[in-house]
């Protein structure tokens, strides 16, 4: 036996360490004395079986880097899931201050129904070619309901496709929530799993960002929305973009008093930047800054959603984020962002950037796919030397395709942005909110 | 523009000659002139010509990096788990002693009568269930493999019944074949099984004449009159019936003879109903890859008299029955992306012991086993996760090779057992192989050209 390449102490109090394993996602806590064991390979026989089975102890022929790779190569081509994201419109009617998109002032073009039937021709195919067990689509824009005639013949044909192919379907609808309406809802609620709708908080918050291109605020309207939604009982996500408690505390009593909270309502918070896409992707400083933030808030905003009483409605996303394996979805074959054009991305950020397209759409949904596809989809963390030796690579998965383009000028390439300084911040926020009594004032 | 690294040239008579490419399957008569422009890669010719060879991958774009594409179909094929396929040999032993059974050699001794038992068989049902779900596979297939499988019928019923009410249960399909010698797929053991197939594939070594003096009881008493009376069971049935037809330099001129008696119990026609030429397989070697002179001579020699028998079978009227064509099951050209079915995620080869294995002709030799199958868990042998993620399009001289999308980067264990190391290559015989069977193929299809 000898210990696992992957795993990685934390000290977290005087003889205390946290144990963990970033390959097999398990994690222990362990005295000064085992980790002297452990280190230089002399467990006593008592501990093995347990490290064993925490893959914290492994054979001394186990190739742990071949381990990791079957894992990225099963999730990177096993298609299990197709996923698709359509823009069916750049154009929106509202004129949020920090949209990456402009507000669809740079790009406002929409599908056509020619467009739109091709789209659902090459989703079709790529369905049928997978045999995927579910297939997920998320309508986005723009406003999606902008063009709601593209929504309509993609929901219809991926529904269609599904119910024969006996897969599941599961279609999200990202919306501002300002345009829907009674028969809208009617006309897709057989195809809808979710309706996703954006608040920035409280009334008066929210109505100086989410506001009108012909002005004024959206808050009213979007409760209305919601509203009917929930008295249809189609599921609702909202997304909250809380930057700090008291406007998230206002919003929550609010959607209390309108009798929401025991609806088909999910919430989860998220958080925005200040600055704009370019920075997004080659800013790492930046990057940090907002992440550190972020873990910082995140207890501090829990206890507001449990104190209101919406602790069953929140979506929580682990915050050590587990093993991640592959960087990021826009690495996995059979997920795709097709935009109005019907040019296809593999990121939704990049949609519109046409030097980050892998193709376009032809009539009868057939695609030639460039060379970056090629790229990326060949993509394996293993050839950089520098995830090789490291021990976050199941964590992080080698990073950013993009970031690592416009950093090092090859998508064949490592992109570590601030994974090295967040990794333990993550572990131990995944502690202090996993066992308070114990680890709650974990520094 | 560029020529496509993937082409194979075969002269055919007359000055012509044929250009076949792996990646696509396609295939171009061309003239010496054009021939000879496509191995210097002298594009400058009328743009006719040009969309064609472009259309078909004779030629690509510059930026077009084909080593890349292969790898993602190869990574597609082998990582994409739409199907988990269990093999379950229900036990080694068989009622027969074919002179020529690998696994007379390959099974380690102490194995040759195990059978499993009912305490594993449950253990593999729920192994079975777990690794579906842990795949998200859509479809389950389960194979019942031996020795001879129907020599544990309890054991096939458990597993096939269970499995296929779990699979209705949680919507997955359900699918399972039968491998078998057909003496013991009668009427009382089909009525217990045969709801749940839905294939069933058996062997004839030729006529009568020849068959019996191969596949034989432990008496040396012949089992074909018996093979074909329980064939006719399946004369109305549903599933799909598979026999595949041993030839060798003996029985190859009596094939007609088959045919017959397949015709006369009234197979002919049936839907679903498949056969095919195939040599016999001597003891040790693999279906895919000749690993000696011996065979890969023999395998040669078969070429020479494969496609008349498959001549022979058109020309009576069994066109329906044959599946040849390039990318179909039983082509003279292989079309590998993954070197064999066997080496994907999702296939597993579990023998009666509860050992895994990937490739069923080397179970039974515990050297090659990828896991063990222990109560309520599977223990994964390093070696699992080395020939798994072997990848071809790594690997010297396969990233040079013309016909990589052929062969798919040859055997793992072949690699092995020559190099200690599974992430090497060991092409052997392949190549050689390879192109014979190309011309074969092309000599069969388009005979016309290659008339003296």
């Amino acid at each position: 036996m000898k210990p696992s390449f992957y795993n990685m102490v934390i000290p977290v109090e005087k003889n205390k360490f946290i144990l963990y394993n970033t390959l097999q996602d398990t994690i222990l806590l362990i005295d000064d004395e085992l980790k002297e064991a452990l280190e230089s390979n002399t467990v006593p026989k008592e501990y093995t079986p347990v490290l064993k089975k925490a893959g914290m102890l492994i054979h001394d022929d186990t190739r742990e880097d071949l381990i990791y790779q079957f894992m990225y190569y099963s999730r990177k081509y096993g298609a299990s899931n197709t996923y698709f994201i359509v823009l069916p419109t750049y154009a929106c009617n509202l004129a949020c201050p920090y949209c990456y998109e402009k507000a669809g002032t740079v790009l406002s073009h929409s599908m056509d129904a020619e467009t739109a039937e091709s789209a659902s021709l090459f989703m079709k195919t790529v369905v049928k070619e997978n045999r995927s067990s579910s297939i997920l689509l998320k309508l986005y824009g723009g406003e999606p309901l902008l063009n709601s005639e593209a929504v309509f013949t993609i929901c219809d044909a991926l529904s269609e496709c599904a119910q024969k192919s006996g897969a599941g379907f599961y279609s999200v609808l990202q919306t501002n929530g300002t345009l829907i309406t009674e028969d809208i809802i009617d006309r897709l609620a057989a195809h809808l799993w979710t309706v996703e709708i954006t608040l920035e908080g409280d009334k008066e918050y929210h109505n100086t960002i989410r506001v009108y291109k012909k002005g004024g605020g959206t808050y009213e309207d979007i409760m209305n929305a919601v509203q009917l939604l929930l008295t249809k009982n189609i599921h609702t996500a909202l997304r909250i973009n809380a930057s700090d408690s008291h406007h998230l505390d206002v919003l929550l009593k609010d959607l209390k008093e309108r009798g929401f909270q025991d609806k088909r309502l999910s919430l989860y918070i998220t958080q925005t930047s200040d600055f704009g896409l370019n920075q997004f992707f080659t800013d790492d400083v930046l990057c940090l800054r907002d992440e550190k933030k972020s873990i910082a808030l995140i207890p501090e905003l829990r206890d507001v959603v449990e104190k209101n009483g919406f602790r069953q409605n929140l979506t929580t996303y682990d915050s050590l984020q587990r093993k991640k394996v592959l960087p990021c979805n826009s690495e996995k074959r059979g997920m795709y962002v097709i935009d109005p054009y019907n040019d296809v991305y593999l990121c939704f950020f990049t949609a519109g950037q046409k030097e980050f397209s892998c193709g376009t759409i032809g009539r009868g949904g057939t695609i030639l796919w460039n060379p970056y596809f090629y790229e990326v989809m060949s993509r394996n963390p293993l050839e950089f030397a520098e995830c090789r030796h490291c021990v976050l690579l199941p964590m992080c998965g080698g990073g950013c395709h993009i970031r690592a383009y416009n950093q090092k000028g090859t998508y064949l390439a490592s992109h570590c942005g601030n994974i090295k300084e967040l990794a333990e911040e993550r572990i131990k926020s995944y502690l202090r909110q996993k066992y308070p009594e114990r680890f709650g004032g974990l520094k | 523009m560029k020529v496509s690294r993937y082409n194979v040239f075969i002269e055919a008579e007359g000055g012509h000659s044929f250009v076949y490419n792996t990646m696509r399957g396609s295939i171009l008569a061309v003239d010496r002139e054009l021939r000879e422009r496509l191995e210097t890669n002298q594009l400058d010719i009328d743009p006719s010509f040009l969309n064609p060879l472009k259309k078909y991958g004779f030629i690509v774009e510059d930026d077009t990096d084909e080593l890349k594409i292969h790898r993602l179909k190869h990574n597609k094929a082998k990582y994409n788990t739409a199907r988990s396929s269990f093999l379950v040999f229900t036990t080694y032993a068989c009622n027969l002693c074919c002179p020529y059974c690998y696994e007379g050699t390959v099974v380690n001794p102490e194995y040759k009568s195990a059978i499993m038992s009912p305490e594993m068989t449950s253990r593999v049902v729920e192994f079975i269930e777990n690794q579906t779900l842990k795949n998200r596979s859509y479809t389950a297939g389960i194979g019942l493999y031996g020795g001879e499988p129907l020599l544990n019928l309890d054991c096939c019923e458990t597993i096939l019944r269970e499995v296929s009410e779990w699979c209705s249960s949680y919507h997955i399909q359900f699918y399972a074949t039968i491998t078998t010698n057909g003496t013991l797929l009668n009427e009382r053991t089909y009525k217990r099984i045969g709801k749940y197939l839905s294939s069933v594939h058996i062997t004839l070594d030729g006529p009568q004449k020849y068959h019996d003096k191969k596949r034989i009881k432990r008496d040396g008493s012949g089992t074909y009159a018996e093979i074909l009376n329980n064939l006719q069971l399946l004369k109305d049935t549903k599933e799909h019936l598979s026999i595949r037809i041993s030839v060798d330099k003996e029985n190859k001129h009596a094939m007609g003879e088959v045919l017959k008696d397949l015709e006369e119990i009234g197979l002919k026609g049936r839907p679903h109903f498949h056969i095919y030429f195939a040599q016999v397989v001597p003891q040790y070697a693999c279906l895919t890859f000749p690993t000696d002179t011996d065979y890969s001579q023999l395998m040669k020699e078969s070429l020479g008299y494969i496609p008349p028998l498959m001549k022979m079978a058109l020309t009576q009227g069994w066109g329906n029955h044959l599946a040849f064509d390039i990318g179909q099951e039983h082509s003279l050209i292989p079309a590998n992306v993954t070197s064999c079915d066997y080496v994907k995620h999702g296939m597993y080869a579990i023998d009666p012991l509860g050992d895994i294995y990937m490739c069923p002709a080397s179970a039974g030799d515990t050297q090659y086993r990828i896991g063990t199958l222990q109560k309520g868990a599977v223990e994964w042998c390093p070696s699992y996760y080395s020939i798994i993620t072997r990848d071809p399009s790594l690997i010297e001289p396969c990233t040079e090779c013309e016909l990589l999308p052929a062969c798919g980067g040859g055997c793992a264990v072949a690699s092995y057992l020559k190099y200690k190391d599974y992430s090497t290559t060991f092409c052997n015989f392949n190549k050689d192989i390879i192109y014979e069977r190309i011309e074969a193929y092309l000599t069969f299809k388009y005979p016309e050209k290659f008339e003296k």
